[in-house]
């Protein structure tokens, strides 16, 4: 059952070509992970879903059929989540602020109903202690870990994220991580961006390999690793395994 | 009993002077905060025409000394047929002048902030006007309040120049007190710590709000 | 207008480039007077944590929360009544550099504090003294970072010697006061001054520019 599907999907920055006919499909519950190197297009790809990098120049993506170019704004990010690689938690507000606030504004949640919910999800990552310290007190993984209870407390059916860990300390990679695993066995729909290639193989339903704006490979991660179809794959496991 | 005028003369100097000195202030800060968001937002637009007329204006004002403003201002409007008396004058002239520095303030905090903060709230699916109530706005005036409160330092400090349109606020009064009295270190002393009450306290307060902003945007 | 304000700046260029003479003038004394005296006091504050760091703290405090013009009238009635008369321009260039002191004590100051710890750690470790430590290694390396500020000061004052219009000192300002008042045409006198003080600025700026691209100056600036 196809949940999400991208067809011939172009972008451009200006004159640059940044996506280039990129397609693709998943179903609800799995895991997409999308890799390859620097400037490939990955970020671009996932921000144009939520058309946080503007519109498409040609092609469409939709979920369950309806095509998200047209979708209005609040249906659009209600449905789609986002983690980001700098987190960008609301720096004026306390940690519980920062996940109820936007469940009262676009939920129309209660200030009660949303701080409850809050502490809840402060309390399955492990920060249920952090609710009211403001997010510069925090170290980048706990601040990853509040980002993604924001974007959980709005429910969403399909959660995107970009880059999550590679502005983590190397010990702080794991405690993200951790939460990550523990969405996608709860069946979470997420595409990942990541060169966290471990994660990659473990929790993959399949991986997304891309290089200057294409999709150069899409396999399930075991294929994906043990015998990677084309060269420029090769090389760039070989790079991102062996250094 | 020479003690005792002066004593009658410092009081009634602070009693009259200082309230025309805080009035013109809160006048003149209103409308040159105005100007200092018009002008900070254009500053920190992407349409070049607007930025550079921002631009221009800071310019312009960084260059002219207040005191020569105050009169072109002063003699500029009757040009136009434009009459509204000296104290009018005297505010447009501040406002007009201190917009100008606003200008800089507020485009610097809007230029300031992390572009990731409006991504993120535009990914969670706010609507505009939410943003900038939420989120934009409230992070841009935690920047910049201390900033104003500075200004506003400056803006109580340039009252003392509007005397020369004819307006009898604290300084010239202390002048009209001195060539009365002959006594010139009591009664300036009298007329500086004046000012200097004003311009500290507000300092402190500047002080105690960045302060807070400190400590809930640094670590530590 | 511009037409008019042109030919009135032709006509009486002698009362203007006198008054921008003797502004310059009146400026650049300020500073050099201004740099001694704010430069020693912001050693003392930078390196005093005793009585004499706190009396500069106090003037500094007591000039940046007061008018230029009290301090001004201050000088211009209060030094007669010491019985010293100078001349107007004289009380002029005192009270500049008294202003101007106080900011070039905070600029110097920080400049000093921006130096890392590092450095006087390293010195002192040596063995270097105080002495030899400010005059070798701390203000040699905050000179060229504080020389933009500097600049900005320049203009500052020769902003500021427009006050001087108040006591009698044939400047920019009064320059236009005096034009205006011979010819009724206010306007244009005083514009003639703006263009004046803006073009001081353009100019002063551009040499700011210059230098900084010259001394290459990110090679002095500390992250």
């Amino acid at each position: 059952m196809t949940f999400f599907e991208a067809r011939d999907v172009n972008f451009h920055f200006g004159s640059f070509h940044a996506l280039r006919d990129v397609s693709f499909e998943f179903g609800k519950g799995d895991v997409l992970v999308v890799c390859g190197p620097s400037g490939s297009g990955k970020s671009t790809l996932i921000r144009s879903i939520n058309r946080l990098a503007g519109p498409l120049t040609s092609g469409s993506m939709s979920i369950e059929g309806r095509d998200l170019a047209n979708m209005r704004a609040r249906e659009l990010y209600r449905r789609i989540g986002m983690v980001f690689q700098r987190f960008n938690l609301f720096q004026h507000l306390s940690v519980l602020e920062n996940i109820a606030l936007p469940q009262r504004r676009v939920l129309g949640k209660s200030r009660r109903e949303a701080a409850e919910r809050a502490r809840g999800l402060l309390d399955r990552v492990g920060l249920a202690d952090k609710a009211d310290s403001y997010p510069a007190r925090l170290s980048g993984g706990q601040q990853q870990r509040v980002a993604i209870c924001r974007a959980l407390a709005m429910e969403p059916e399909l959660l995107l994220f970009d880059e999550p860990t590679s502005a983590l300390d190397p010990e702080m990679v794991g405690e993200v991580l951790q939460v990550m695993r523990g969405l996608a066995a709860g069946g979470m729909t997420m595409i990942v961006v990541t060169h966290e290639m471990g994660f990659a193989r473990e929790l993959g339903t399949e991986i997304l390999f891309m290089e200057a704006g294409q999709v150069v490979e899409r396999a399930p991660p075991a294929a994906f690793f043990a015998n990677p179809r084309e060269a420029r794959t090769r090389a760039f496991l070989d790079q991102i395994l062996h250094h | 009993m020479v003690l005792l005028s002066l004593v009658y003369d410092a009081a009634g100097l602070i009693l009259s002077g200082m309230p025309i000195v805080i009035v013109l202030t809160i006048s003149a800060f209103i409308p040159a905060l105005a100007l200092g968001v018009v002008g900070g937002l254009m500053g920190s637009s992407s349409y070049r025409l607007l930025r550079f007329i921002a631009g221009l204006y800071v310019y312009i004002f960084r260059s002219v000394p207040f005191l020569m403003f105050i009169f072109l201002v002063y003699y500029g409007l009757p040009y136009y047929n434009v009459d509204i008396g000296p104290v009018t004058t005297a505010i447009v002239a501040l406002a007009l002048s201190h917009g100008a520095y606003m200008t800089e303030i507020i485009r610097g905090g809007l230029l300031g902030l992390d572009k990731g903060q409006n991504e993120a709230a535009i990914a969670i699916g706010f609507t505009l006007t939410q943003r900038l109530r939420d989120i934009v706005l409230p992070q841009a005036l935690m920047a910049i309040i201390p900033s104003l409160l500075g200004q506003s330092i400056l803006m109580v400090k340039d009252t003392s120049l509007v005397s020369v349109v004819g307006i009898s606020e604290l300084t010239r009064l202390g002048r009209e007190v001195v060539i009365r009295t002959n006594e010139p270190f009591i009664v300036f002393t009298i007329v500086a710590a004046a000012y200097f009450v004003l311009c500290f306290g507000l300092e402190w307060i500047a002080r105690r709000l960045e302060a807070r902003v400190r400590k809930i945007t640094s670590r530590q | 207008m511009f037409a008019a304000a042109y030919d009135l700046f032709w006509h009486y260029r002698d009362i203007y480039l006198r008054g921008l003479e003797n502004a310059l003038t009146a400026a650049a004394f300020g500073l050099v007077l201004s740099l001694f005296a704010g430069g020693l006091a912001g050693i003392i504050r930078f390196s005093s944590k005793g009585t004499a760091g706190r009396v500069v703290a106090i003037y500094v405090s007591v000039v940046r929360n007061t008018p230029m013009l009290v301090q001004v009238y201050f000088i211009y009635f209060g030094l007669p009544a010491l019985g010293v008369t100078l001349s107007a321009f004289a009380t002029g260039v005192v009270a500049l550099t008294f202003n101007s002191g106080a900011y070039i004590a905070e600029i110097a100051r920080g400049g000093l504090a921006a130096i890392p710890q590092g450095q006087t750690e390293a010195a002192m470790a040596l063995g270097l003294s105080r002495r030899v430590l400010l005059a070798r290694v701390l203000i040699p390396q905050a000179a060229p970072t504080i020389l933009p500020a500097i600049t900005g000061q320049f203009v500052q004052l020769i902003k500021d010697t427009s006050l001087l219009y108040t006591i009698a000192v044939l400047e920019i300002t009064k320059a236009a006061d005096d034009v205006g008042n011979e010819t009724y045409q206010f306007l244009e006198a005083y514009l003639v001054s703006c263009l004046i003080y803006v073009v001081i600025c353009v100019v002063l700026n551009l040499l700011v520019d210059q230098y900084e691209r010259r001394a290459g100056f990110s090679r002095h600036r500390r992250v």
